[in-house]
């Protein structure tokens, strides 16, 4: 009985990845997430001799400067423990969304999951723009303002440390209206993520 | 009559005595040495004090080597990918956001023209297009509104 | 003599065309004056540069290693790579590298003082001789008084590394003032991912 017991426990902890090798915090080893309707399971790569080779391992980025690391005085930049806290409580219950504004190319080879994609370029396109502030909740009222109190959290990321499509796009949300406390940073973007081993997806 | 009383009697007397076992079996409310051994070994992550896991911490810290490994530094890294296919169909707020049919000619000119890549996706999108028979619960509603706005 | 002007005219041509990487826009390299030595910091020119030592790897075993929060501490300041280039161009304070001897001594970003936190953890002389160096004063009582102190800007390897955050959370114990410690979360790994210059210190004899 008692033996049953221990084992029950382990099983309950091997289940809830108290003993993977490489945990995001330590309480943390994964979550969960929804992708295009399907659940993903979000963790590290456990391989701890596996290093990043490709195209996000690349050093040499001419034309692209480095960013500051809090892009408007209100608008919080957060890392990918805020991030994946984020995806967890906000994203999978809808209340927030996460956004790639990658090319739909590079979105759809690989991406973080439960990202949705709007291509850094849409910035110029005002339909469109208003179309997804109808999305993300906000509405458009009879005098030409801005009805933002209902409207998502937004989480923006593009490439990395030496992107500047994410500050470009937050800062013509926030010339639109949208509410700064209501938009998040994740200046890390796709090559920290790769970097630190997180789950990707690629959208076929 | 007395005889049978007694049996009746003798009967709910066993019976009562089995559901008293019975319940205490199920609820555990024996206290045995075994039980309490467990309660005390039960938490798995031992409570450690301040101290010893900073001297834990440290200790690992030192005793850490990096392993080094050779790599191919252009080889596209695949690792904890996982391809997902697109489980669901267009609901109400996606007619809403589509783009008209003029729109739709006039963005089809401004395309740029597709590379190898963008066509072996949409290939293999189109191979793995399954018949759904039944309407289902759209879930990925923003994902999907954008791509149509984007579009 | 028209062939040497001809090749002047060419290479001339060819040096004004070639893309420098910028840190930021206009500003090609950063020159910093510290510890008695100038440092030229600047982004790998060399198009076929990858990330391939081991700071390209994922996946380090926890523990000890996790993933660092954006923020230490509300008034403790996440700095990024520009603001830490601020810092030393400034010379805002101290620029430490938190990590144990043997990280630093593999390769360190330049201007940087070695003060392993482990130091910063338990009651030495050493560290009393390093708080002292930082501008703390001994009470009478045998506090602290962190008034003068000077501002320490900490980093470590990177954003999996706790050795910066954990020296950081040690010195918020003993009182030094929040709002006069940064911590560059990026740390090694970031900055060389961006390619920028990192050094191999001289042994210390």
């Amino acid at each position: 009985m008692k033996k049953l017991i221990l084992l029950l426990i382990l099983t309950m902890g091997v289940g809830a990845g108290q003993f993977d090798k490489v945990k995001i915090t330590p309480e943390l080893s994964y979550i969960y997430v929804y992708h295009k309707g399907k659940a993903i399971k979000v963790h590290r790569i456990q391989d701890t001799k596996h290093k990043l080779t490709g195209e996000y391992a690349k050093q040499y980025r001419p034309g692209q400067d480095i960013q500051p690391i809090k892009m408007h005085k209100d608008i919080q930049t957060i890392g990918e423990v805020e991030l994946l806290h984020f995806m967890k409580i906000k994203g999978n219950n809808k209340t927030g969304v996460l956004v790639d504004l990658r090319p739909r190319k590079a979105h759809n080879r690989e991406s973080i999951p439960s990202s949705v994609n709007i291509p850094a370029s849409t910035k110029d396109d005002k339909v469109k723009l208003e179309k997804i502030l109808k999305v993300f909740g906000a509405k458009r009222l009879d005098d030409g303002s801005l009805d933002t109190s209902k409207v998502m959290q937004v989480a923006f990321y593009c490439n990395g440390l030496w992107c500047d499509k994410a500050p470009k796009f937050i800062k013509t949300f926030l010339e639109l209206g949208y509410p700064a406390e209501k938009m998040l940073y994740y200046r890390g973007g796709f090559q920290m993520w790769k970097i630190l081993g997180f789950t990707t997806v690629t959208n076929l | 009559m007395r005889n049978l009383l007694e049996n009746i009697a003798v009967f709910l007397v066993v019976l009562l005595a089995l559901s008293i076992v019975a319940l205490i079996v199920k609820y555990n409310m024996i206290e045995d040495d075994s039980l309490e051994e467990l309660v005390y070994t039960m938490p798995v992550v031992k409570k450690e004090s301040k101290k010893e896991k900073m001297n834990n911490y440290l200790n690992d810290m030192e005793n850490y080597a990096d392993v080094d490994v050779d790599v191919n530094p252009t080889k596209e890294d695949t690792t904890n990918r996982v391809m997902v296919k697109p489980e669901q169909e267009e609901g109400d707020i996606d007619n809403a956001v589509k783009d008209t049919y003029v729109e739709k000619l006039e963005n089809y000119a401004e395309n740029q023209p597709m590379d190898d890549e963008i066509k072996s996706l949409d290939k293999l999108q189109n191979e793995l297009e399954l018949p759904t028979p039944e309407k289902e619960e759209i879930v990925d509603e923003i994902g999907m509104a954008l791509d149509d706005i984007i579009n | 003599m028209k062939f040497f002007y001809i090749t002047i005219f060419l290479v001339s041509t060819i040096l004004a065309n070639a893309k420098v990487v910028d840190i930021v826009e206009g500003m090609s390299y950063v020159k910093i004056k510290a510890n008695g030595k100038t440092y030229k910091i600047k982004r790998t020119q060399d198009k076929d540069a990858y990330l391939t030592n081991t700071f390209a790897l994922t996946s380090r075993p926890s523990p000890p290693f996790f993933i660092e929060p954006f923020s230490i501490h509300n008034e403790v300041e996440t700095y990024g790579e520009l603001e830490v280039l601020d810092f030393l161009v400034e010379k805002e304070g101290v620029f430490i590298d938190a990590r144990l001897e043997n990280w630093y001594a593999k390769s360190a970003i330049p201007a940087a003082v070695n003060i392993p936190f482990k130091l910063f953890l338990t009651k030495s002389k050493k560290r009393d001789k390093i708080l002292k160096k930082l501008g703390a004063i001994r009470n009478e009582e045998g506090t602290w008084n962190f008034t003068e102190a000077k501002t320490i800007l900490l980093y470590c390897n990177g954003a999996w590394c706790g050795q910066s955050p954990t020296a950081i959370k040690a010195l918020l114990t003993i009182g030094y003032p929040a709002n006069k410690m940064k911590y560059y979360r990026g740390g090694m790994q970031a900055w060389q991912l961006l390619g920028l210059t990192t050094i191999v210190p001289k042994e210390k004899k």
